[in-house]
């Protein structure tokens, strides 16, 4: 209950300053990381430690809003316009997300083979080269903008960005199998 | 990812996880282990902590955790990370969206020790978990000398025997099982009558010989009758001319009944087969698949495969068996012009294949689209009061467009391709007989052939052409229907709920006795959904069942039911472990309320029938009164006759409600759930339903979840769930007194109910 009460205390606190939808504007927010590993917030005089950050639209795009959740997955703070904090905070806000989301962006299909209904894909990533198996249609979703994100049997994730954006053969590659 | 395609994975029952690994890595740790060191668990990394892909192994032993890094160079292996386990204060698994990292806490920071891609996660929990038991031992002041190996898991939806991705968890391989062996199994379903099958392929091959006649009575007619002008020749010719295409016709509508009877028959079986197995299988498999595939593969992959039985195979034979003869016979009628005839054939042959190819890929493309177009209708169709309440029609009506129009694109892809593709045979073909008709007809002026047997040659040429032409598209075809029988095989091949154990025990009748020891339950590896929840409820008892949307309550019933089995701890009915008893003498004595009770398409009376269609009309109108539901049904004017519509939609949502508390009352069940009967209707309904269920609980262990704690306020006991777990057990005022979360939401219930009162 106190984790509540501090949380609520925030919100009216800087009640004046929420956006519509209880977004804090990220003047005066501050975000660091110990050397525990665990990620602090503070907003004015309140101080949130070991929250983590999650994207409200991870795969539309829009950035603007991040929201901090404790362990219990209760909403701590959300952040509007993340990209307006202080140099450091935004460093660590971006290592994190970017730790969240790792996701391997396919630069090149190289083969896409399918036996019953499980399609076999090698192709190359930013990170290198990767195998992998996909053992269901909706698991390659297609997204704003020929944008794909691919999840693999083991759940897995792989994007592309772009699919215009890849060479002739790849580009026919993917669209035999999406 | 496939990282362990070159893993041994046969391993004894205990063995150590060093056999597991490959061979260098497994020399690395031997060389730096020290004396009494033994691995205990190890970890497959495969996320560099730069990001990249890249190779590691954590291990834990009984004295250290430590990673190995090779970077595929097993001489240049270094370590990056280790840490002696008396050092190490805490350990977690940190899970991120595509990727998790194993962190583990020192005495003055905390490290990253290792990131890696989902399909090492279960292994990783597992390494975290008894790496915390170790950890835990020592803050207690005891030494750590051995931790208990433990061989490194594959999740369960990789194949135990060549680690490829199945496309559900427990899902037979696709690879281990050999496509001939599909085949041959196909036909193993023809067998039982294969005496129609042998007729069926004698009348084929009859057809065949048959076809081959007419050809050469021309080249007879031309060079012997009308060259020699012999008349009774002509009437021989005629006749069996006559008689020829009379056999065909009649041997070819016997054909056509048997072959269609077999690929028929043989169906039916299928489909009964497959719908009784269906009916057996576990919920876990609907819970993991699309309704609609399942459909799909009851109807359209079935149809499939009668073409198969029917005709596939025979056509294969035909073609193999007429190519042959009618290669021969042209052989033996010119040997000379032979040679010329097969000149198109590579060209033949060679864009069949090539289109072939192509048109598969653009049908795989449409079946694709065509799925699209289907789903979007099986979301729209059934929302369709959304769509009109918010007024998108005009969107959704752009949407069907949209997909219909790519739909449309790739149809007309494949169209312009066939449409090029027939005439260029045909085009080829001709040639063939043209190239045949020049070299012939000189061959003829030159006196070394007749021109009987010109014509005969042009008319088998067809027949020869026809087989290879056919020959390019059967592959596709074949694959088409083994994936079918794929599909078929892959639920006949799921393990089925054991109804049929012949020592099972029969509790006739149950009295109602349940305990709960210690049962964990998971329905993925790692995440529990309940864990370790003991209680013991009287015969007779009702006990409510309270606790947040996902605390577990609804599974610990499904638990209950038997629709699965725990993970660990037992559950006991009358002191009986519930595995060791008859699913269905045990599933008839229970009577389930659900929130949105499903009635099935039928009268009210099949509907209140339906666990007990032999009942009296006595009962029937007892079980409805008791259900408060009597006096709706017969204000309606076919009464108990009255047919209420798919899903019961003729209903309002109370009436469908007390109709289902009919059907459990006149079950007479010894255990009843109820899961949040009340939830969705009215207060003068939940009032309704609250009497009927009171009349219903009466002497019956009863298991009642409800959000509305009012409905609860029969119970003799409450059991408090929160996130898996057991917090709070006792009565309603107890509970109330204890100030735990059962009064918390209470508290919270009176004032919404204040609110409403208003």
């Amino acid at each position: 209950m106190s984790e509540d009460s501090t949380a609520e205390r925030t919100r009216l606190a800087e009640g004046p300053r929420q956006n519509r939808a209880g977004a804090i504007p990220p003047d005066g927010v501050r975000v660091w990381v110990d050397s525990f590993q665990r990620l602090h917030l503070s907003v004015g005089d309140a101080q949130f430690e070991n929250v983590r950050p999650v994207q409200c639209f991870p795969l539309s795009g829009k950035t603007d809003y991040v929201s901090f959740l404790d362990e219990d997955g209760k909403e701590v703070l959300l952040l509007a316009h993340p990209d307006h904090l202080d140099k450091d905070s935004r460093y660590v806000l971006k290592e994190a997300l970017e730790k969240m989301y790792y996701v391997a962006k396919i630069t090149r299909v190289d083969s896409i083979t399918e036996t019953m209904g499980v399609s076999h894909w090698s192709v190359m990533t930013d990170r290198g080269y990767a195998a992998f198996e996909v053992v269901d249609r909706e698991h390659i979703r297609r997204l704003p903008g020929r944008r794909y994100m691919i999840t693999d049997a083991d759940g897995n994730r792989f994007e592309i960005e772009d699919t215009a954006r890849l060479d002739a053969r790849s580009q026919m590659l993917v669209h035999s199998e999406t | 990812m496939d990282h362990f395609a070159d893993i041994e994975m046969e391993h004894p029952a205990g063995g150590t996880p060093l056999r597991m690994l490959p061979p260098d890595v497994a020399a690395w740790v031997h060389r730096v282990l020290q004396a009494d060191e033994e691995v205990a668990c190890c970890l497959y990394a495969d996320i560099l902590p730069d990001g990249g892909f890249g190779e590691r192994w954590a291990f834990l032993t009984n004295r250290r955790l430590m990673v190995l890094s090779s970077d595929g160079a097993p001489d240049k292996a270094e370590m990056p990370f280790e840490m002696p386990l008396r050092h190490i204060e805490d350990a977690a698994v940190r899970e991120y969206v595509g990727s998790s990292a194993l962190l583990v806490t020192g005495p003055d920071r905390a490290h990253e020790v290792v990131r890696f891609s989902r399909g090492s996660h279960q292994e990783a929990s597992d390494l975290c978990h008894r790496l915390k038991e170790a950890i835990e031992k020592h803050k207690a002041g005891d030494e750590v000398d051995r931790i208990p190996p433990l061989p490194p898991r594959r999740v369960a939806h990789r194949c135990p025997h060549c680690g490829r991705a199945l496309r559900r968890a427990g899902d037979p391989c696709i690879h281990c099982s050999d496509r001939r062996r599909i085949l041959v199994r196909l036909f193993s379903h023809v067998l039982p009558y294969k005496g129609y099958a042998l007729v069926g392929l004698a009348l084929t091959l009859t057809m065949t010989a048959l076809a081959v006649v007419p050809p050469y009575l021309t080249k007879v007619l031309v060079d012997d009758v009308i060259g020699q002008n012999n008349l009774s020749l002509f009437a021989v010719v005629v006749a069996l001319l006559t008689g020829v295409y009379l056999a065909r016709a009649v041997v070819t509508t016997f054909r056509t009944f048997t072959l269609e009877w077999l690929g028929n028959k043989v169906l039916f079986d299928l489909r009964v087969h497959l719908y009784d197995h269906l009916q057996l299988l576990p919920l876990s498999y609907y819970n993991q698949r699309q309704t609609g595939q399942i459909m799909s593969r009851i109807t359209g992959d079935l149809q499939r495969l009668q073409y198969f039985i029917a005709e596939g195979f025979q056509e294969i034979l035909v073609n193999i068996t007429t190519m042959i003869f009618i290669a021969s016979i042209l052989l033996l009628l010119d040997p000379v012009l032979f040679l010329f005839a097969l000149a198109p054939v590579p060209i033949i042959a060679a864009t069949t294949v090539l289109f072939g190819h192509h048109i598969h890929l653009l049908y795989h493309r449409i079946w694709r689209r065509m799925a699209g177009l289907h789903e979007l209708l099986a979301d729209t169709i059934p929302g369709i009061r959304v769509v009109k309440s918010f007024a998108q029609e005009p969107r959704e009506s752009d949407r069907f467009a949209r997909r219909s129009a790519e739909l449309f694109g790739q149809e007309m892809r494949a169209v312009k391709l066939a449409s090029g593709f027939f005439p260029f045979l045909g085009l080829m073909t001709g040639l063939g007989s043209i190239l045949i008709f020049g070299v012939g007809g000189w061959r003829v002026l030159q006196g070394q052939t007749t021109l009987g047997t010109l014509i005969a040659f042009t008319g088998y040429l067809w027949q020869f052409y026809m087989p290879i032409q056919q020959f390019g598209r059967i592959n596709h075809r074949l694959q088409h229907c083994v994936t079918s029988a794929e599909r078929v095989f892959e639920i006949l091949d799921s393990e089925p709920e054991p109804v049929q154990q012949p020592d099972a025990l029969v509790l006739d009748p149950v009295q109602g006795e349940v305990e709960f020891r210690n049962v964990s339950f998971s329905y993925e590896p790692g995440k529990y959904a309940l864990q370790d929840i003991s209680f013991k409820v009287e015969a007779g008892e009702m006990v409510g069942l309270v606790g947040p949307s996902g605390a577990g309550k609804s599974t610990l019933v499904h638990l209950l039911s038997r629709f699965y089995d725990v993970s660990s701890g037992a559950i006991l009915i009358d002191g009986h472990d519930i595995r060791d008893l008859a699913i269905w003498p045990y599933r008839e004595q229970m009577g389930v309320v659900l929130q949105e009770p499903y009635l099935f398409h039928g009268t009210i009376w099949e509907n209140i029938a339906y666990a007990n269609p032999n009942a009296s009309p006595d009962e029937i109108i007892a079980a409805a009164r008791a259900a408060n539901c009597h006096n709706f049904i017969v204000n309606m004017p076919d009464g108990y006759d009255t047919v209420i519509g798919e899903r019961g939609q003729t209903l309002s949502g109370g009436e469908r409600q007390r109709v289902s508390i009919a059907r459990a009352v006149l079950r007479d069940p010894r255990i009843l759930i109820l899961d949040e009967a009340t939830a969705s209707v009215d207060t003068e309904t939940e009032m309704m339903i609250q009497t009927a269920i009171e009349r219903l609980v009466q002497n019956r262990t009863t298991f009642a979840i409800a959000h509305r704690l009012s409905t609860l306020r029969k119970a003799n006991r409450l059991i408090v769930l929160e996130r898996g777990r057991l917090v709070e057990m006792g009565t309603h005022e107890d509970l109330v007194h204890s100030g735990g979360l059962y009064s918390r939401l209470c508290e919270l219930q009176s004032e919404l109910s204040k609110i409403q009162a208003w």
